[in-house]
């Protein structure tokens, strides 16, 4: 028979061995293979959970905050009174300067609104001003974050007019009395649309004011607290006639935020923030649960990675005398390490998959249990997501820990000496 | 090439054991030397822990001399490494080991088919050959079995098949009747003279049994490591 040896032999003969081998102990490869399922499994599902929530979360957040909000607070160190009338640099100072003769207002807020609407990746921009008020309605009286907007400029930096449940936004365009709550507020205060409470405020003017919308943002600490009104009204009540205290700003990336605040802080010397910044307690607790379940998720690929090398190296033990056989008839020190590298890549491999689909149904039945969550988010459904490349990754991520699991007792397989257990076999 | 024309050569070989790389150890072979030409039965004899299983791995490229050469159909063993020994092992040699030693995940038919596989061939070609061994040894009915369903003599000659499989230049067989009755021995012996008279293979058996020794063309007695006695049968091919 002449000799035809060539490199797709090799591979032919290892796939044959490998693979009847591995269907030959199926009890065993099965252990180890339902090790890497279920860590496939829990890697996406979990991760599904968390990102679910998260996107969720940042949605919601998105969808009522501004991208990024400058406020009227100067970075820069404060300019004495007297520098003030002076106009130049005072060696002097006043002592006791009054509170109200601080400066707590964006100037110019026409024209910096103008130069902002101009910065690429900026889309839209709102002034506005914020301030503490109280809302009275039939002996009911709470606290709200006052927010006075411009409607038509606001919607285009937060799309309010998608959260209203009854009544309508545009609606605070018709009169200087109106105002809009969250859905949670009106509830505790008993208001629906039609309704006129009185509000007043610190050194400003009270008002009689008609609900004229009521919002559901998804985000509760907004709905309990938030009351939009028309700016001009807000400023008569909160007693800042004329005076611009945010802009607020909608980019074409909310990614980008950070930096075009950081920018914007830098160029215009007014307290800038992002969005993440004013959200940074929520999304730290997603980052916190994010590292424990990176944790969680990591133990128990690890814990599938040790089961593969339990049974390799435990077959690679009983097999010593069929390795023998394998290299005495021919097979080199390379096939019998691919036989036992490709044994851990198909069990990692088949692992991964059915962890695929483990999670595919698990995703699917956990999208369709109804929860009640009204934390810092509210939520009916369970959310999860089902991202491809969550998937994709769990399949890596089997195929690594495969892989790495089946190196040691493939090379160990690769270093029997045929002689050595044909020697203690034999005698 | 052997300067007697004999397809093994074996040159003043010795192999120590316990030693580092050759050096030092346990002498377990001492200047051993022999031809054996082409289509020659030999038996090698000797008490246990003679050298005889030793020298048997040694002829069959599975260990290496710790002095001295080997070679066969021309080529010197120790000038071979590991993967071309191996090759080396694919086509030029065959084994049969005392306790069968059969893959047991794999029919009979796949087990002879291996060598075949490794050797080039697609497994349709391999398993049809496979089937043409195991038929010369009237196995045919036997060939979807796996070893387990086999008897001891019926493994044994599975693995005749499977040492025969590539055609090799030699046959080496390690006290291949010591886990079997006498009939199926026997049986197993014949196979060995048929296939070194009439196939032109040459064997080379390692053997306790006096009985079979003196069945085969020609007598190499080990003891201590050492040849003692070369003896060839009235008649046989020298």
């Amino acid at each position: 028979m002449p000799p035809r040896k060539t490199q797709a032999s090799g591979i032919r003969t290892v796939l044959f061995v490998a693979l009847r081998q591995l269907w030959a102990r199926k009890l065993l490869n099965g252990v180890a293979l339902s090790g890497v399922s279920l860590g496939v499994l829990v890697l996406i599902t979990m991760n599904g959970i968390l990102h679910g929530f998260q996107e969720k979360f940042t949605e919601s957040v998105l969808k009522i905050s501004p991208h990024v909000s400058i406020l009227d607070t100067e970075v820069r160190a404060p300019s004495t009174l007297l520098s003030q009338f002076e106009q130049t640099v005072v060696a002097a100072h006043v002592l006791h300067e009054s509170p109200w003769e601080r400066q707590t207002r964006i100037k110019r807020p026409r024209e910096l609104a103008r130069a902002i609407a101009t910065i690429p990746g900026v889309e839209a921009v709102a002034p506005s001003v914020a301030g503490i008020a109280t809302l009275d309605y039939g002996g009911k009286t709470q606290s709200v974050d006052l927010r006075g907007i411009e409607v038509s400029a606001q919607e285009r930096v937060t799309p309010l007019e998608a959260c209203v449940l009854e009544g309508k936004m545009s609606a605070l365009e018709g009169s200087t009395d109106t105002v809009a709550l969250g859905r949670s507020l009106a509830t505790e205060m008993g208001v629906h649309v039609g309704s006129v409470v009185h509000a007043l405020a610190l050194g400003g003017r009270p008002l009689d004011l008609k609900v004229v919308a009521i919002y559901e943002s998804g985000i509760p600490r907004v709905d309990r607290v938030r009351a939009y009104t028309l700016l001009r009204t807000a400023q008569v009540l909160l007693g800042k006639p004329d005076i611009i205290g945010r802009m607020e700003i909608r980019l074409a990336d909310p990614a980008d935020a950070m930096v075009v605040a950081e920018q914007l802080e830098v160029a215009l010397g007014y307290d800038a923030e992002s969005w993440q910044e004013a959200n940074a307690n929520f999304l730290s607790i997603f980052k916190m649960f994010g590292t424990i379940i990176s944790f969680g998720i990591s133990a128990i690929l690890l814990v599938g990675g040790f089961g593969i090398l339990a049974v390799q190296v435990m077959i690679v033990l009983q097999k010593q005398r069929d390795i023998a056989i394998l290299r005495s008839i021919g097979l080199r020190q390379e096939d019998v390490l691919q036989i036992f590298l490709l044994q851990g890549i198909v069990i990692s491999l088949v692992g991964g998959l059915i962890g695929d689909g483990l999670a595919k149904i698990a995703i699917h039945y956990l999208a369709q249990l109804k929860i009640k969550a009204e934390g810092f988010m509210k939520t009916d459904i369970f959310l999860v997501n089902d991202d491809p490349k969550m998937y994709v990754y769990g399949l890596a991520f089997a195929l690594f820990v495969g892989v790495t699991a089946s190196m040691i007792p493939a090379w160990r397989a690769a270093k029997v000496e045929p002689v050595d257990v044909l020697r203690g076999q034999i005698g | 090439m052997s300067e007697k024309g004999g397809i093994l050569e074996a040159r003043n070989i010795c192999r120590s054991l316990g030693g580092t790389d050759g050096e030092g150890g346990h002498p377990v072979l001492r200047d051993i030397s022999f031809s054996v030409p082409r289509g020659q039965f030999v038996a090698l004899t000797g008490a246990s822990g003679s050298g005889k299983s030793t020298l048997l791995y040694l002829l069959g490229a599975l260990d290496r001399t710790s002095s001295g050469e080997i070679w066969l159909d021309g080529v010197e063993f120790g000038t071979l490494d590991d993967d071309e020994r191996a090759e080396f092992r694919n086509e030029k040699l065959g084994f049969v080991f005392q306790f069968h030693f059969l893959l047991p995940e794999f029919t009979a038919l796949e087990n002879v088919a291996i060598p075949m596989m490794r050797r080039g061939l697609s497994r349709d070609e391999s398993e049809e050959r496979a089937y043409a061994m195991l038929s010369l040894l009237g196995l045919e009915a036997l060939y979807a079995r796996e070893p387990g369903q086999l008897s001891g003599g019926e493994q044994q000659r599975v693995s005749i098949a499977r040492a025969i499989a590539n055609e090799p230049k030699l046959i080496l067989a390690d006290e291949p009747t010591g886990n079997l009755d006498s009939e199926n021995a026997s049986q197993v012996v014949q196979i060995f003279r048929t296939l070194a008279h009439e196939h032109g293979r040459t064997v080379i058996m390692v053997t306790h049994d006096q009985h079979f020794a003196d069945l085969a063309d020609r007598r190499i007695a080990l003891k201590d490591g050492q040849i003692v006695s070369d003896i060839s049968a009235p008649g046989a091919s020298v």
